[in-house]
């Protein structure tokens, strides 16, 4: 199993909307010092908005989830801001398509006001949540999970992970009926097709759908 | 294998971003409820459940189809959904 060094950082860029030029960004294993400057910098931009996380508590996250085997929370900063947080797990799931193959499941991930275009109009970056994301699935990669990644989607967001060609499960009665996405490919395709996803064929989802439904009677 | 996206994925993100035009969030939000949920959590294993007596009881059971790292990993889940049942029992 490939485990990550925590003192590693990752180099990604983003776009700055405004000029559209590219930004050096950093990604690290998230600290104290970005639960602060979540609590300095994005919850005042949260007052009066109705955003779904608006209460999330990165630092009750971390404490409460951060300690779990195989749980891994990581940030991206930007000209010294944090811009996205993102919570996985590395450990305990499953995919919804085959239950014996493991998957990289992201727990919570969220960006920074500033690059909400429900928040700011023009939202400053772009990339943010993307890139978070393809950092999940590079971990499920290097896991040999063959890139699998799963997440509970918060409605406002669902229609970006079904462009990013994530497979829409269904609602999910165990995690607030919110909807459940996977990246998911079959395992013979999980080593050779780097960087794409295989779609499944509607009736076939359909049908694993009706199982899941039946199986969690929803 | 290191992390890299690369320029083709990269100008495919920003699109993608661009067209949805969405805030990107995603994970369970116990809302009013977090108070309840973290207090159980907090809990958390000796309080709510005995990992080792889990882990143990696992690997009698299972120990020779199962290998221990799946053992782990049962108890893992387990004790999630144990912890979670038991927060949501508690906010309903």
């Amino acid at each position: 199993m490939s485990a990550v060094n925590e003192s590693e950082e990752y180099s990604i860029e983003l776009l700055r909307v405004r000029d559209m030029a590219r930004s050096e960004a950093k990604l690290y294993r998230s600290s104290a010092r970005h639960y602060e400057a979540v609590e300095q910098t994005w919850r005042p931009l949260f007052a009066g908005v109705n955003e779904a996380d608006r209460n999330w508590d990165w630092e009750q996250k971390q404490r409460l989830y951060g300690s779990r085997i195989g749980a891994e929370s990581y940030a991206l900063e930007c000209e010294d801001r944090t811009q996205g947080l993102m919570l996985i797990e590395t450990m305990g799931h499953r995919s919804w398509f085959e239950s014996r193959r493991r998957i990289v499941y992201v727990h919570s991930i969220a960006t920074a006001p500033w690059n909400r275009p429900g928040i700011q109009t023009p939202p400053e970056y772009r990339l943010v949540g993307s890139a978070l994301l393809e950092f999940a699935r590079y971990r499920s990669e290097s896991l040999g999970y063959g890139g699998l990644v799963g997440l509970h989607a918060l409605p406002s967001a669902e229609i970006f992970y079904r462009r990013l060609n994530m497979i829409d499960c269904g609602y999910d009665r165990e995690r607030e009926n919110m909807r459940y996405f996977e990246w998911y490919r079959p395992e013979r395709q999980s080593r050779i097709v780097e960087g794409d996803t295989v779609e499944w064929d509607e009736e076939d989802v359909e049908e694993r759908q009706e199982e899941w439904e039946e199986e969690y009677d929803v | 294998m290191t992390f890299k996206i690369d320029e083709e994925r990269f100008l495919e993100l920003a699109a993608i971003e661009a067209e949805c035009d969405c805030d990107i969030i995603a994970g369970v939000d116990y809302g009013a409820n977090i108070g309840r949920y973290i207090q159980t959590h907090l809990a958390t294993p000796a309080e709510v459940l005995n990992r080792e007596k889990l882990v143990s009881f696992l690997e009698e059971e299972l120990g020779e189809r199962l290998p221990s790292d799946d053992i782990e990993n049962l108890a893992s889940e387990l004790e999630l959904r144990v912890q979670e049942r038991m927060a949501q029992r508690q906010s309903a």
